[in-house]
């Protein structure tokens, strides 16, 4: 039996834009699972990025219900959302949105400090983390000083540092080349195959076929779903998503 | 709280300039504010301190010895028990032309007063260069150190004082300060000469003036004896009170606080108006960092403490720096009046005031960055995280753009 991380119950989601109402996310029903890789798919103005903002509670609901474990995200105030984030979402966005005259080591730590004042402690796992992403050796420079895969590296330790029980990431290989985006995605693989549930918003076939669960969004709505047995090599999953892709007109 | 510093020195960092800017008008302001400050309290003291020294007299009466005996009204101030000592009454002549000094006329109209002595009970001399004789001798006169701002007087020029019968050269022996002329905006101005002096140089016939003096237990009961005096005794003379002696002294360096004191109140607007600006261009320039770093869990009270913390931290830098600059500010405008007052204690107490300005800064700027940093608040992370930025029908036409340095 799977152990649900999140859950979103009729979920709706609409912007007033003064004259209009427009629906964007319409009538959802998603789990997602302790220990999953699930990605997000659709085209541009699907809504998956509204969906995931809405599952980490930074967006709240028009109407409908979203539990974060037995944390009921629609019902909470924004302090008590923001103090539940940050023990049990980490972030990673298309920008890195590092802090720019902050070293990577202390870019790291900043959601750590909010949670904990063991600083010794801290810098010990914030380093430990550094090296599992390959840049310790970058934890005095500046983000300017560094190259953008290198950030986003950065950005990921800074997600994973107070052990969130989800890592959200909308679109983390938007502004890399292929090789830096092979590295994070490599290392968002590794971590969830260390047990980290990691929900991923993206329209790069490539990048989606790390996860074990697609959800294909159109217009607001969940249209497909694929899942991925376990064991299926990385290229297995790609040609399998590509044909899956290909009858969706996208 | 660690990451609400790590922010707080990361947006300083960032901000060099803006830093800079806030805490030069900071530092102006306080500068300023200590100033004004300093005077009020530095300008008591002195006027004070010289007077207590020379033993001044709190009531000066210069009245013609035909219309009131000089003994009766010793008599009356000697049975008040608010009266220290009453004076001896000096024979004082007014020179109807001003008395001439290399061949020049100097400015000063002024009074020949007989000098009895510097160790009278009242109304004292404070020497500044000079004689050291009890009064001045025949031939000599003392002179006020005013004199000296029109003329490059030394001890021992002659000058020309004009009597009945034309000018007649008298020595300069002393340069001196009296109490109730130190700073020369009373006229006419006494000038000394020695007892006896006066019947030298003018007919005695016209010598029926006479200056005393009056001093008292206290300042506070000046008012009051002479209020009795006058209920009691029909006096018809010329006076002068403390008081006036007082706001005469006082009055320049009223003004310049009184200026000073618009400057200090533009000077603090301009500050607050500065810091609140700058706080709310930095909001605006950061506000996808915001958005991000609220998604990352600070909350409403850890962002607004980013900015106050920045603000609180340049102030408790910028303050002290104005106090100091306060400081030898209020010594400079001063230093004419340490000049003219000789070795009078020019102590001022200013660590008081000083603390007191400082937390009356830091709470104004506490409050103005609080209330500027709550628009901090209102930033929703997805807006800020998905437009990169404030939305542009909000900040398109900001007028704070001036301050996006």
């Amino acid at each position: 039996m799977k152990e649900v991380v999140i859950e979103a119950k009729d979920l709706n989601k609409k912007y007033d834009t003064g004259q209009t109402t427009v629906p964007v996310i319409n009538e959802i029903n998603l789990s997602l699972y302790k220990g999953e890789f699930t990605v997000i798919m659709g085209s541009s103005g699907s809504g998956k990025s509204t969906l995931l903002y809405l599952l980490s509670g930074l967006e709240t609901p028009t109407s409908g219900e979203i539990w974060l474990e037995d944390k009921p995200v629609h019902t909470l105030d924004e302090k008590m959302m923001t103090l539940i984030r940050r023990e049990y979402i980490g972030f990673v966005f298309q920008d890195f949105n590092l802090v720019p005259n902050l070293t990577f080591l202390e870019n790291v730590l900043i959601p750590a400090y909010l949670v904990k004042n063991d600083r010794k402690q801290l810098k010990s796992r914030a380093e430990e983390l550094m090296t599992k992403m390959g840049i310790i050796d970058l934890k005095d420079r500046l983000p300017s000083q560094v190259s953008g895969g290198q950030q986003q590296r950065c950005s990921m330790a800074r997600a994973i540092i107070n052990n969130p029980r989800v890592v959200m990431a909308d679109e983390p290989t938007g502004n890399l080349n292929s090789s830096s985006s092979e590295a994070v995605l490599d290392i968002l693989t590794d971590l969830n195959n260390q047990g980290q549930s990691i929900v991923m918003v993206t329209h790069e076939p490539k990048s989606a076929s790390r996860a074990d669960r697609i959800i294909f969004l159109r217009d607001g709505l969940i249209e497909d779903e694929l899942s991925f047995d376990k064991g299926v090599s990385t290229d297995d999953k790609e040609v399998q998503l590509l044909k899956w892709l290909a009858g969706k007109d996208w | 709280m660690k990451s609400v510093l790590l922010i707080t020195w990361a947006n300083i960092k960032r901000r060099k300039v803006q830093t800079l800017l806030v805490g030069i008008c900071i530092a102006l302001a306080a500068l300023l504010f200590s100033t004004v400050i300093g005077m009020s309290i530095g300008m008591q003291r002195p006027f004070d301190n010289l007077f207590e020294k020379l033993k001044a007299s709190h009531i000066v009466l210069d009245f013609d010895i035909h219309v009131h005996d000089p003994q009766e009204i010793t008599e009356w101030f000697n049975a008040q028990e608010e009266v220290v000592s009453v004076g001896v009454p000096k024979s004082r002549r007014y020179m109807r032309q001003f008395p001439q000094f290399k061949g020049e006329e100097l400015v000063n109209s002024a009074y020949l007063t007989e000098f009895h002595g510097n160790d009278l009970e009242n109304d004292r001399l404070d020497i500044l260069q000079g004689s050291e004789s009890r009064f001045p001798l025949p031939g000599e006169i003392w002179v006020p150190n005013n004199w000296l701002k029109g003329a490059d007087i030394t001890i021992g020029d002659t000058m020309m004082v004009p009597t009945s019968n034309g000018l007649f050269p008298l020595t300069v022996a002393a340069i001196a300060i009296d109490p109730h002329h130190s700073n020369g905006l009373i006229n006419p101005e006494p000038a000394w000469v020695g007892p006896g002096t006066l019947s030298m140089l003018f007919p005695v016939k016209d010598l029926t003036r006479v200056v005393m003096g009056i001093r008292l237990t206290d300042p506070e009961v000046t008012e009051a004896v002479w209020k009795k005096f006058n209920e009691e005794y029909s006096y018809r003379g010329f006076s002068r009170l403390y008081k006036e002696y007082k706001s005469f002294f006082q009055i320049l360096y009223q003004i310049t606080g009184g200026i000073l004191l618009i400057f200090v109140i533009f000077g603090i607007i301009v500050t607050l108006i500065v810091t609140s600006s700058v706080v709310s261009s930095s909001i605006r320039t950061d506000y996808k960092m915001i958005g991000m770093l609220k998604a990352q869990g600070f909350t409403k009270r850890n962002m607004i403490s980013v900015y106050v913390i920045q603000f609180m931290l340049i102030t408790c830098l910028a303050v002290p720096i104005g106090l100091i600059g306060g400081y030898f500010t209020t010594l400079l405008v001063f230093k004419s009046l340490i000049t003219a007052i000789g070795s009078v204690n020019f102590d001022i107490g200013l660590l008081a005031p000083s603390i007191w300005t400082f937390f009356a800064f830091l709470i104004a700027i506490l409050l103005i960055s609080y209330r500027s940093a709550i628009g901090a608040t209102h930033i929703q992370p997805v807006t800020a995280i998905r437009n990169n930025g404030p939305p542009q029908k909000s900040y398109g036409n900001s007028k704070f753009g001036l301050f996006k340095l």
